[in-house]
């Protein structure tokens, strides 16, 4: 017991060491191989460090990057909801799968991306195209898998709610719970789209925001400010992806332990 | 008792294909009767036009030369930098995967790497390339990390009585990745091959939604800056066949790759 | 407490399934009745359906004719006073709960006040020697361990019938001895009815006061056995000796008449 637990902890450290050790070494080489560069593209890192502090550490972040951030939050908000209430229905009901089956795989397969100049049609240039727009684009991976899991549900464990007769709201509660690995497999893919509908709409139709604000910076020349914005658009989806295996792995315990697999190689 | 308390076999029983068929189509007609109300009801027509003025769009598209020329130009930026995220992912994959050391310690950098979405990449291309080369790129890197990291799971999932057995039997290096890592891959190559292609498709669109790049995206976008809206609709209406037939074709590859896996498989059993 | 001594009644319960054309006779002409606080195992040649007979007891199934009447109510749904203990113990719990939350589950939807559920849940799983084991989740414990919170959960919820369908025959022999003992025990301590479905005849015999023999496809009652073993059964001296034997051999010759036919399983 001992020894694997100091032995794990060897482990844990060369662990952080390997982890750490590339990235730190990838990024000291974009630092000194850019340092000399002359090259209106691709300015040395220590400019892009210092434009990133100048830019977002400023009203920036409130004028552009919180309403972004607000969008996505609610568009995605919005997407689980009505994906996984949906998904509920669609994976539970075998009618209203029969009913919705060809609608489903057209809108799985249409690029969420067309939908920007519809809804700009449709709805009007706007905050809440936007939002519909995050929300149209993230909705169907949720709704798909939801499906897939509620419908996967194992028959023992129906039968053993129906025969202790629990609760109907018990009961769906417990469906939609043994569904939630796929419920989160679907959020994952999600959000990575709604991310990249966020920064496309912004590009295509707005006054304020980080894609806007990139696309501004990139067409008035301000090269290492336009680089910080890329910087922090990475950052940005490294940090959510981040937060979001935060919350899965607290959510889906039970589901490693149970199914014996661990996420890492 | 509410009917949802009745029995899982019950309910849950799946009806014949044909009632299955049947109810799908239903649900076809009743998506584009209540589209048709909703648009006739509560929108103008000029912004969103009943489907009734679509359909008779959509179907002269099908006829004009520009709408395969676009089409042609999407597939073909969408095949281009699929097949370079094929190359790329199965070198790289097997490069990193096979080697524990340095997997482990490229593991966080990928992990760094993969969330981040391609596009914020164009402001930084637009300064050097053109716009088709650009949305070539912005293909190939996002379906490169599915590729990649379904490489990887699959390396992952190597039995090892497999490989264990291709030692006993003196298999060198090479002989094991045909013969035993290759095959045990496949499958998730498949699944990464069904995931790109519907990436590759939004993405060689979204070049020409952002940039202008030659294609469907781009003949979406004029139409709608130009005001003729219901061509767009009937563009994106198109849109989505485009990426059926593209999931077709892909399911269809993917049978014939496991298909050809399966008999591998009995062939490396049989030895 | 019901003066009617029997507590279950199933009368002349037949089921069929549609498969593609033809239509497969699962049960035919069921007739059986347990009266209340007896053990009666049943035992049958492998698919001949006897976790269908069970989950139309449960109501879980619909039957295609006759009825199952439980304390004088015919069953449509699954009715109150009734605990099932699945044979896919780790299919059956539910992963994300604690073995505290698992067995308080179908307390809480009943309704049972706070303080009773505590107490409840507490006595069921000291009744199984899991006390200790409460706040963990199924999966950290054996498959033994794992069964032992299914009953454990179907006890704190005072059932009046409870059904097994064999629940012991994915554990290991030796677990699964103690497992037979923890039930014969448990059945003593709250007197509850116990139908208990198997496939193992030597099962059969050591737990049941009486044992039922199904025939194949379509399954109908063939033959019932008294068991005359005394009440205090133990697994060395009871199975040695030799009224085991006979009983055992009386039922295995009787099990052994029926032609296997697996594939007729649903």
């Amino acid at each position: 017991m001992k020894a694997t637990v100091v032995a794990g902890l060897n482990r844990g450290a060369r662990g952080v060491g390997l982890a750490l050790g590339l990235p730190v070494l990838l990024f000291t080489a974009w630092w000194v191989f850019s340092a000399d560069s002359t090259s209106i593209f691709l300015p040395p890192l220590s400019r892009i460090v210092e434009a990133f502090g100048q830019v977002w550490f400023s009203e920036v972040f409130v004028r552009d990057v919180l309403p972004s951030l607000r969008r996505l939050a609610a568009g995605y908000a919005a997407a689980l909801l009505v994906g996984v209430g949906v998904g509920y229905l669609v994976g539970r009901w075998s009618v209203v799968r029969d009913l919705t089956s060809p609608i489903l795989a057209y809108f799985r397969v249409l690029p969420a991306p067309v939908l920007i100049p519809v809804l700009l049609v449709a709805v009007g240039i706007g905050d809440a195209t936007k939002l519909i727009v995050i929300a149209v684009g993230a909705v169907w991976p949720i709704l798909l898998n939801t499906a897939d899991g509620v419908r996967a549900v194992d028959e023992v464990q129906l039968d053993t709610a129906a025969a202790y007769r629990l609760r109907a709201w018990t009961r769906h509660g417990l469906i939609l719970r043994a569904a939630t690995p796929q419920v989160f497999a679907g959020a994952r893919q999600a959000l990575g789209i709604s991310l990249i509908v966020m920064v496309v709409s912004e590009m295509l139709m707005s006054t304020d925001g980080l894609g806007f604000t990139v696309i501004r910076f990139q067409r008035t020349f301000a090269i290492p400010e336009m680089w910080s914005g890329v910087l922090l658009l990475g950052l940005l989806g490294f940090g959510l992806a981040k937060v979001f295996e935060t919350i899965e792995r607290r959510a889906l315990r039970w589901h490693r332990g149970a199914t014996g697999r661990e996420e890492s190689w | 008792m509410t009917t949802g308390s009745r029995t899982s076999a019950h309910t849950r029983r799946p009806a014949g294909p044909t009632v299955r068929r049947v109810l799908g189509i239903l649900g076809l007609l009743l998506a584009a009767i209540g589209y048709e109300a909703v648009t006739r009801a509560v929108f103008s027509p000029l912004h969103v036009p009943p489907l009734t003025a679509i359909a008779p769009r959509a179907a002269e598209l099908l006829t004009e030369a520009r709408f395969w020329t676009a089409t042609g130009r999407t597939l073909l930026v969408a095949a281009v930098g699929l097949l370079i995220a094929l190359v790329a992912g199965i070198v790289v994959g097997f490069a990193v995967g096979s080697v524990p050391w340095l997997l482990r310690a490229a593991s966080s950098t990928l992990d760094f790497l993969r969330p981040v979405p391609s596009i914020v990449l164009i402001p930084v291309l637009v300064l050097v390339l053109d716009v088709a080369q650009i949305t070539v790129l912005l293909v190939a890197v996002s379906c490169f990390w599915i590729v990649l990291f379904q490489v990887l799971y699959g390396l992952r999932d190597v039995d090892q009585v497999a490989v264990d057995t291709a030692r006993t039997i003196r298999l060198g290096r090479l002989g094991r990745i045909v013969h035993v890592t290759w095959p045990s891959v496949l499958p998730y190559l498949g699944t990464a091959l069904r995931l790109i292609v519907s990436v590759a498709l939004a993405l060689a669109i979204t070049g020409g939604l952002v940039m202008g790049a030659a294609g469907l995206g781009e003949l979406i976008w004029s139409s709608q800056e130009s005001g003729e809206f219901t061509g767009m609709y009937a563009l994106v209406l198109l849109t989505g066949g485009v990426g059926i037939a593209l999931d077709m074709a892909a399911r269809l590859a993917e049978r014939r790759l496991l298909h050809w896996h399966v008999a591998t498989r009995r062939e490396v059993a049989a030895r | 407490m019901s003066t009617d001594d029997a507590l279950l009644r199933i009368v002349d319960l037949g089921k069929s399934y549609r498969a593609r054309e033809r239509t497969v006779d699962a049960l035919a002409q069921v007739d059986l009745t347990v009266d209340d606080g007896e053990f009666v195992a049943v035992v049958g040649p492998s698919g001949c359906g006897k976790t269908t007979l069970l989950k139309i007891i449960a109501g879980l199934l619909p039957a295609t004719t006759g009825d199952v009447y439980l304390a004088g109510r015919r069953v449509t749904e699954p009715p109150a006073d009734l605990g099932v203990v699945f044979q896919e113990y780790g299919r059956s719990l539910f992963a994300w709960k604690t073995v505290r939350q698992n067995v308080e589950l179908p307390l809480r939807s009943q309704g049972v006040g706070r303080a009773e559920r505590r107490e409840l849940v507490a006595e069921a799983l000291d009744a199984v020697g899991l006390g200790q084991a409460a706040d963990a989740y199924p999966w950290q414990l054996s498959g033994g361990m794992q069964q032992r919170v299914a009953i454990s959960r179907a006890i704190a919820y005072r059932p009046r019938l409870l059904l097994m369908d064999e629940p012991f025959s994915a554990v290991d022999a030796q677990t699964r001895g103690d497992l037979e003992d923890l039930l014969a025990r448990l059945w003593h301590r709250y007197a509850m009815t116990v139908l208990f479905v198997t496939h193992d005849i030597d099962e059969a015999v050591y737990l049941g006061q009486r044992v039922v023999v199904l025939g194949a496809s379509p399954a109908g009652v063939i033959a019932e056995f008294p068991i005359d073993l005394p009440a205090e059964r133990d697994q060395l001296g009871t199975r040695s000796s030799a009224r085991f034997g006979e009983l055992r051999a009386q039922v295995y010759a009787q099990v052994r008449r029926t032609p296997h036919l697996e594939e007729v399983a649903p």
